[in-house]
């Protein structure tokens, strides 16, 4: 069996909306020759103002074409998906040609490099630098510390009051954090302006998350006196940054068969980040990889979504692990049809989310998997929810769900949501043997 | 919570002596606090926020619903996008009638929509030119789950309205006859004229003192169809009505009925008001012509002539004169184009089969600048008198002559058939820099293409596209309808 992906799955890849809508262009039969598959990758040769030759890894969907195109994956790359999803039977399974076998050849002499390269130490930073770069943080909690006492002294009133004055003073801070090697709480800082106002109860909320920060800096300058995982949390929190091959060298790693489940995108200032969703089939670990895209570019990596794969991942070392690197992606992507591995338990999902807090204070979304639970709309107030077999109800993050709610008929389904310790964004839901990835509807 | 959130807002320095307790097991970690009260309190703040978010309970709501009841037929499950980017494409001009186009393909197929695309057409932005004909289709695939689903949402209550449509159940098109708005109620009447045309009349002449004239109108053209003796009691008493518009319509019946009093006297009338003599016609208006509700205005003092003659079958005039149809088109003199009119609206009114061929024929002819000025509308209306490969005859004549069919195209019903659709194609390819044709009618292309020249459309557009030599708007629209085209012809391949 070849490939199996969605046209769904080949959108959610596509770097911009222009780029999948050419790509869905270039995804008919006439635009190709030479196609072809096997275990390890698809092929074809797009015509088009010249003939391109495009290859996917069929493992990381990993598209690589001869135009000059900068975008990941290229038109021809969505165009070859795209084609895969509509007609699955439109590669035949054949020997790759020469252009093929090279790029294979190349892909696996560079994989066996790798492999027997000796494993290079996780930088270390000298004493120095280290030391420099602690006192230059340890200056910026002071700084951090004093605007939170001063806000407080101030009263919160003023961030609704005066609006401007309360951002401009949020965004001072936070361009010192960043000046103090601490982007950690810089992100955290610039969240706050988006609190005032955005709800009846903000100022709770704006109470709540300078108190986390307060928090922070208390954990962060009494670092020694918590558990070694913690003070990973505190210290990647702070901002200090864990390269990938730290990750790799230190983090706990899992094989097993994840279920990408599906993405959140936040813009920034400066760019998207992605948090990717994923579950073990057998561990039912939740894990989540985070990608950042700047100004616009591609993501590094594509990660399918209503897909299963064998693969093995490194959490990022911390009490309450939840970040991952994919170190390895060992099998095909395969669609994902089977019960998530989740709990039926509204309860239950909520006594997971206080033993993650308990271990990891700062800890802000949750992979939240339910199983037979009823998403429904309330007419009266306008408020879509998720109801278990309890008759215990959990909101959806503000939006319309019709299509869901369609989908699912007021009938049980398995759903993949992310939780923010208020409400659910839906991120897929499995019906009738498919997985539908969800989209907060606008109407 | 609260003491600490106003203390929060207030401003510590506002306060004398702030209270920092929360009530909670919190303030037992707090009271270990040291530090300013500012310090205390925002560590108090973040962790009584943990402990309330770990201490969440989720409500409970037991508000009872039903889940949706099975589906009687399938549901569609395509392969491709393909009818996914009609719904979304839907407002589009190049993907106009596709919608309409795409319900009526699953309808035949006897398919449902896929659920997850039925809130894109519940929606009640979607909008259509003839929204009740689009709404009666996508009625007949929204199923039992679309149903389901319009109960949450006030505005797409209108689901369950068409589908009883469908459904033809009596008591429920009563119902809808009592209960919705004029032109969904014409709708019924309509349907239910087709079926039971007694019971048709007997709802009109029940609801007919509290219509107002405007819906009177609308509703007693419905008994055009199936028009019968039986109806004339009902018309004849109604034919009193204040409202001359009522009357005109009610007319338009009576006329048909040869035996009626009123269709006698305008027989017997129509001669004072149209003669023809030594072949020359002449029309007269006159200033009384004996009908309360046919009076003549100051600024259209021929309206009222023309509307009596348009009720006079076009035999008449054969009988009375001897001349053959040709004859009497040809004897206007002055008054040509009013000629034409009034025996083209009587042609239509009395379905004569006969007079279609001559005015259409007359129609064709290029040189005849009168019968141009017939509207597109009419002359499709004379086209449907006739049998149907007549009429795409007549319609590869309007093809051949270069700008007649760009008055007719919008007017006739899609899908064109495989004939007529041949021959458009061949129109492209022959006049294929002609812009005009371009700009006004492609827009109708997509929709319009009978299924099996589907391929051969993308092959003649593309090669039209190829030969635009300038003009990025063409080039634009050529590779949109290619593009909706393409998107048809998937969808009717993936059909069972």
């Amino acid at each position: 069996m070849g490939l199996q992906i969605t046209k769904e799955q080949v959108t959610a890849m596509a770097p911009d909306s222009s780029s999948a809508k050419n790509g869905q262009k270039l995804s008919a039969m006439k635009n190709w020759q030479n196609l072809g598959q096997n275990e390890q990758a698809l092929w074809g040769e797009c015509r088009g103002s010249a003939i391109y030759q495009v290859k996917v890894d069929a493992a990381t969907l990993t598209a690589t074409c001869s135009c000059p195109s900068r975008k990941i994956p290229c038109k021809h790359g969505l165009g070859l998906l795209f084609l895969v999803a509509s007609t699955p039977d439109a590669l035949p399974t054949t020997d790759p040609p020469e252009w093929v076998e090279a790029w294979l050849t190349r892909r696996a002499e560079a994989a066996k490099r790798k492999e027997a390269a000796p494993k290079k130490s996780a930088s270390v930073p000298s004493q120095k630098a280290v030391e420099k770069r602690k006192a230059l943080v340890d200056k910026g909690i002071e700084r951090l510390d004093l605007w939170l006492s001063d806000l407080v002294r101030n009263g919160l009133g003023g961030a609704d009051t005066q609006p401007q004055a309360f951002w401009k003073s949020v965004d001072d801070i936070a361009k010192q954090m960043v000046d103090h090697q601490a982007s950690g709480l810089a992100n955290r800082l610039r969240r706050l302006t988006e609190i005032p106002g955005s709800s009846p109860d903000w100022p709770k909320q704006l109470l709540a998350q300078c108190g986390k920060l307060a928090l922070l800096s208390e954990a962060y300058r009494n670092i020694d006196r918590l558990h070694p995982a913690l003070q990973e949390d505190v210290r990647q929190l702070i901002g200090w940054t864990l390269k990938e091959d730290e990750v790799l060298a230190r983090g706990e790693k899992v094989a097993d068969d994840w279920f990408f489940l599906g993405q959140i995108q936040i813009t920034a200032d400066r760019g998207v980040t992605q948090r990717t969703w994923m579950i073990g089939r057998q561990t039912k670990r939740p894990a989540m990889i985070s990608q950042f895209s700047l100004n616009g570019t591609a993501f590094s990596q594509v990660y399918p979504t209503a897909s299963v794969q064998q693969a093995e991942v490194v959490y990022w070392p911390g009490a309450a692990p939840m970040r991952v690197v994919l170190a390895s992606r060992n099998g095909a992507l395969q669609p994902l049809t089977e019960h998530l591995p989740g709990t039926e338990s509204i309860d239950h999902f909520l006594g997971q989310v206080a033993q993650i807090l308990a271990l990891q204070p700062w800890q802000d979304y949750f992979l939240c998997v339910l199983n037979t639970v009823i998403p429904f709309y309330e007419h009266e107030t306008g408020h879509w929810w998720i109801r278990d077999a309890q008759n215990k109800v959990l909101p959806l993050a503000k939006g319309n769900y019709w299509s869901l709610l369609a989908l699912s008929g007021g009938y049980p389904i398995d759903i993949a949501c992310e939780w923010n310790g208020a409400t659910l964004t839906p991120l897929g839901a499995l019906i009738e043997k498919r997985y539908h990835s969800i989209v907060r509807e606008g109407v | 919570m609260n003491k600490l959130i106003t203390t929060a807002i207030v401003g510590t320095g506002q306060i004398p002596q702030p209270d920092i307790t929360t009530g909670t097991p919190v303030d037992t970690l707090s009271q270990q606090l040291s530090g300013d009260i500012e310090r205390k309190l925002l560590l108090t703040a973040g962790v009584l926020s943990n402990y309330q978010q770990a201490g969440q309970k989720a409500p409970e709501n037991t508000v009872s619903f039903s889940p949706a009841p099975p589906e009687r037929l399938p549901v569609f499950a395509p392969a491709s996008s393909a009818l996914e980017t009609i719904i979304t494409n839907s407002q589009k001009e190049h993907f106009k009638g596709l919608l309409l186009d795409a319900c009526r393909q699953l309808q035949a197929h006897k398919l449902i929509l896929p659920f997850h695309l039925m809130p894109q057409v519940l929606n009640p932005g979607l909008t259509h030119q003839n929204r009740i004909q689009l709404r009666y289709h996508l009625a007949a695939v929204l199923g039992e789950r679309g149903r389901w689903l319009s109960q949450f949402y006030p505005e797409w209550s209108w689901v369950a309205t068409y589908q009883a449509l469908h459904e033809q159940d009596p008591t429920t098109l009563h119902t809808l006859w009592q209960e919705e708005g004029q032109s969904f109620r014409h709708e019924v009447l309509r349907r239910v004229r087709a079926i039971e045309p007694d019971t048709a009349r007997e709802w009109l002449q029940t609801s007919w003192n509290e219509e107002k004239a405007e819906a009177r109108a609308l509703f007693v053209s419905v008994l055009s169809d199936q028009l019968s003796e039986k109806d004339l009691p009902f018309l004849e008493k109604a034919f009193s009505d204040r409202s001359a518009r009522v009357c005109g319509e009610i007319a338009k019946l009576l006329v048909r009925i040869p035996q009626t009093a009123f269709a006698r006297k305008v027989y017997e009338q129509a001669p004072e008001f149209l003669t023809i003599a030594n072949g020359t016609c002449k029309i007269h208006t006159l200033s009384d012509i004996g009908e309360p509700w046919l009076t003549p205005t100051k600024n259209q003092p021929t309206n009222a002539t023309v509307q009596l003659l348009a009720l006079v079958p076009p035999r008449i005039w054969e009988e009375r004169t001897g001349l053959t149809p040709e004859g009497i088109i040809n004897s206007a003199e002055g008054t040509r184009t009013m000629l034409i009119e009034i025996l083209a609206a009587a042609t239509i009114l009395h379905r004569d089969v006969r007079w279609s061929r001559a005015l259409l024929d007359r129609f064709y002819r290029e040189d005849d600048m009168d019968m141009l000025r017939m509207s597109s509308e009419v002359v499709v209306e004379l086209c449907e008198l006739i049998p149907a490969e007549e009429a795409e005859a007549y319609m590869e004549r309007v093809l051949t002559a270069r700008g007649f069919w760009l008055y007719v195209l919008p007017t006739l019903p899609q899908p064109w058939s495989e004939n007529l659709s041949a021959r458009i194609l061949d129109t492209v390819r022959s006049q294929s820099t002609q812009n005009r044709f371009w700009r006004e009618q492609l827009d109708l292309f997509a929709a319009g293409i009978a299924p099996s020249y589907l391929a051969q459309a993308i092959e003649t557009l593309q090669q039209a596209k190829e030969q635009v030599k300038e003009g990025y708007y063409i080039e634009s629209a050529l590779e949109k309808t290619i593009e909706a085209i393409q998107i048809r012809k998937n969808l009717i391949e993936e059909l069972p």
